[in-house]
């Protein structure tokens, strides 16, 4: 089976004539980072503005890969790479997944988005590409590197508590799947 | 070179063979069992984005753990496996010793939720998606 591939011809279309930039059929702006950052400082406003570019980021990939259905039954892989090259393009980072047991993490490197931004640009996009509610919590920022957990919005309210109070990241995805008694 | 410098070689390139042997016997690294201990939390499996936009090329790498070392017997050159793994990828940070507490290995009932943890491989996306929501 081959790696899944994403073609980026035409993702992004500078139409100059007409002063436009579209992704995906639709139009965007290019905005300066310091213009989200400032965005972000009313955590309300960060909310309403990341969940719209998650819906954006979402809905592509939905086109893309068909339906709500194809995306859950998509290889871990495919969505991987369909989420990466929309994060690529949009010049969010570079995006990959970790699987810790259960625990779903996406880790964004050299990422531009303050955290209010980047979690409701992740639970957007994942709720509009899967069909399914998601909320998201940063476990770790190490330089350039910021580790988000995925999961339920109890879960992670309970995680972002034992973060507060001092629990090792680690820790925390070990205490949530004791916690959840999967089986 | 010496006879032991030839032997420490040997024994590396052995250790490679193996940890490579290890991931292809996984099929992919994505799908490979979680390599969990009951006093440590579980290594994450990295997926790499393959993108025409991003030129990374290669196997998904798998991020250096201590459990990783215990697919090869004692005797083996695990000093030169952990540094093959190393090679690829540091971990996001070290293992914590307060990972390893009474709360966390004290039972028998924790010890198997992150076992089931461990063997757990999800197939699809939605697999893992409905897995990470069930936390908690």
């Amino acid at each position: 089976m081959g790696q899944p591939s994403f073609d980026v011809a035409g993702a992004v279309v500078f139409d100059l004539p007409r002063g436009a930039v579209r992704a995906g059929g639709t139009q965007i702006v290019c905005v300066p980072i310091e213009a989200l950052a400032a965005l972000a400082d009313d955590p309300r406003v960060a909310e309403r503005v990341g969940r719209a570019m998650g819906q954006a980021v979402g809905k592509r990939i939905l086109t893309r890969v068909g339906s709500s259905n194809a995306v859950r039954e998509a290889s871990i892989e495919r969505v991987v790479t369909e989420l990466g090259a929309e994060f690529a393009l949009a010049g969010y980072g570079s995006l990959s997944l970790q699987r810790w047991g259960r625990a779903m993490v996406l880790v964004v490197t050299d990422g531009a988005l303050p955290d209010p931004l980047l979690h409701a640009v992740f639970a957007a996009s994942l709720e509009v590409s899967t069909g399914q509610k998601v909320a998201c919590t940063t476990l770790t920022r190490e330089g350039t590197k910021v580790s988000v957990l995925v999961s339920s919005e109890r879960a992670v309210k309970q995680a972002g508590d034992w973060l507060g109070s001092g629990i090792a990241w680690g820790e925390v995805l070990t205490r949530l799947q004791a916690a959840s008694g999967v089986s | 070179m010496s006879a032991n410098e030839r032997v420490t070689k040997l024994q590396a390139l052995l250790a490679r063979v193996q940890a490579r042997r290890h991931e292809t016997d996984a099929g992919s690294a994505v799908l490979a069992p979680m390599e969990v201990n009951a006093d440590k939390p579980a290594a994450p499996i990295v997926l790499e984005v393959k993108t025409a936009v991003e030129v990374r090329k290669g196997t998904p790498q798998v991020q250096a753990t201590p459990p990783a070392v215990a697919a090869f017997p004692r005797g083996s050159d695990v000093a030169g496996a952990v540094a093959e793994f190393e090679e690829l990828s540091l971990p996001p940070e070290p293992m914590h010793p307060e990972v390893i507490g009474p709360v966390l290995v004290a039972t028998s009932e924790v010890a198997q939720v992150v076992g089931e943890a461990r063997a757990f491989a999800p197939q699809s996306f939605g697999e893992l998606l409905a897995a990470t929501l069930a936390l908690g």
